[in-house]
């Protein structure tokens, strides 16, 4: 008895092999990319928040220099993440950072409203053409005034990155959000200042 | 006597002089580099207080603005050692050793760090103004009359985007990061919203606005161009434990600016 139990086991397991491999094969499920983001954006947070990522080229230098195990173990997680963001698809990638955020930004979890939320934030930096700019200003207008609040409040380079600050202009010219933090007109002008590329995004 | 900007200005106080208080992180275990103690931002102002380091000028006026959330985390974190923590390992996690210095806090009559920190102040006539957001550093700032303020002062935690006025760590990583809401960026000071304070510093002050924080020079150029008073700031990391070490360097403030750490000289500047 013992030994027909697993016997029988393994001819179904066979059947059942068989007949996939011979008739039944099944289509590869399209894989979903947002997990993949999602894990990437997360890694985004450290830059200008950590004791020891290096911000710039003189620390990441000193860095190297030292052989400083937990500076170079950060610099290089954050380089992974937006190598991965930027090795996917563009357009889907775009459109999973832009879903993330108001998930991870009104998250209860502290952690991730604190951090993964502006992880999100910041990957915006890394889509900056004017077809990027329409697909990020058609979801914002679709946030919630909350998710609004954080993402223009927010200290990051995203805003100094667009193809363009007119669109940008008029929506924060009429847009009804908290300015907690910030004035509405320093962001405003965020918009049309570029700055040189951030350390973390070259 | 705890005091507001405003009632110091009754009192002919000819000029302020704003110190803003980071606070610790809670202790990791897995990060042995930082906040081994609370006392780390507290304890070099103290000194500073009690041998005259301040050189204050007649009529200055102190203040300590202290960013109360960590120091309410810490003190709940150290004055209990709950039985999970009772299992874990006690020199790993320094469960004994923070609760003792909660402990002495209790002798010492205050009712956590917060309360002790006030004590201090106290004693050495120092206005004590306790905030709980980093926008409120700046409202209290804005709170003095024109013509008033001669100098500011921080010491915490910082990065080169700004001033980490608490400290947190990754889950995953255990690397030591700030929260957004607890950071204190560079670019707020040129920000229109706080302009006005650029019309509070004294025209005469010759005092230096000093930022003790690691890689803390670019906050002071930026403070130096926007607000033209004489800043400083370094560009490498500090260690205030060094003021627990031998030295030849008498003035603790002094040592905190010059002494090297492992990575180097401070690089202490000012603009």
């Amino acid at each position: 008895m013992n030994m027909i139990l697993p016997f029988r086991s393994f001819v179904f397991s066979t059947l059942v092999f068989l007949g996939f491999s011979q008739g039944c094969v099944a289509k590869p499920e399209p894989v979903s990319i947002e997990p993949i983001v999602k894990s990437a954006v997360s890694e985004l947070y450290s830059p200008g928040h950590s004791k020891v990522y290096p911000n710039d080229q003189f620390l990441l230098d000193e860095c190297v220099k030292r052989q400083d195990k937990a500076c170079l173990e950060s610099y290089e997680r954050v380089k992974k993440a937006k190598n991965t963001l930027l090795s996917l698809p563009q357009k889907d990638t775009l459109d999973s950072i832009l879903k993330l955020i108001p998930e991870l930004c009104l998250s209860e979890d502290e952690w991730v409203a604190n951090t993964d939320c502006y992880g999100a934030i910041r990957a915006l930096y890394l889509f900056n053409t004017s077809a990027h700019d329409a697909q990020m200003l058609a979801s914002i207008k679709q946030y919630p005034r909350a998710v609004k609040t954080i993402l223009f409040n927010a200290y990051l380079e995203w805003q100094h990155n667009r193809s363009s600050s007119e669109p940008w202009v008029t929506l924060l010219s009429n847009i009804d959000i908290d300015w907690q933090r910030r004035s509405k007109e320093s962001v405003i002008a965020n918009f049309s200042i570029p700055k040189p590329s951030p350390l973390w995004a070259k | 006597m705890i005091n507001t900007p405003m009632s110091g200005a009754k009192e002919s106080v000819m000029s302020n002089f704003v110190i803003l208080v980071g606070g610790p992180g809670l202790f990791k275990g897995c990060d042995k580099a930082h906040d081994q103690t609370w006392l780390n931002y507290i304890v070099p102002l103290q000194l500073a207080a009690q041998r005259d380091i301040y050189k204050k000028a007649k009529g200055e006026k102190v203040h300590w603005v202290v960013y109360e959330p960590p120091y309410i985390a810490r003190w709940k974190d150290d004055s209990v050692i709950d039985a999970s923590e009772k299992k874990q390992d006690d020199g790993f996690n320094l469960h004994s050793i923070r609760k003792k210095a909660a402990d002495k806090i209790l002798a010492r009559g205050a009712k956590s760090y917060i309360d002790r920190i006030k004590q201090v102040a106290v004693k050495f006539q120092i206005t004590y103004k306790g905030i709980k957001t980093p926008d409120e550093f700046w409202a209290y700032l804005k709170s003095f009359p024109n013509e008033s303020i001669s100098r500011v002062w921080y010491s915490g935690h910082a990065s080169t985007e700004g001033l980490m006025l608490a400290l947190t760590h990754d889950p995953k990583s255990c690397e030591a990061q700030a929260f957004q809401k607890d950071m204190l960026f560079s670019t707020s000071i040129s920000d229109v919203k706080n302009a006005s304070v650029a019309s509070r510093f004294s025209s005469k002050t010759k005092r230096v606005s000093k930022f003790y924080g690691c890689y803390t020079d670019k906050f002071a150029k930026k403070w130096n161009a926007v607000f033209g008073v004489a800043s400083a700031g370094a560009k490498q990391k500090i260690d205030f434990g060094v003021i627990n070490r031998p030295s030849n360097i008498e003035n603790v403030m002094k040592r905190i600016e010059q002494t090297p750490t492992s990575h180097g000289a401070t690089g202490w500047t000012q603009f």
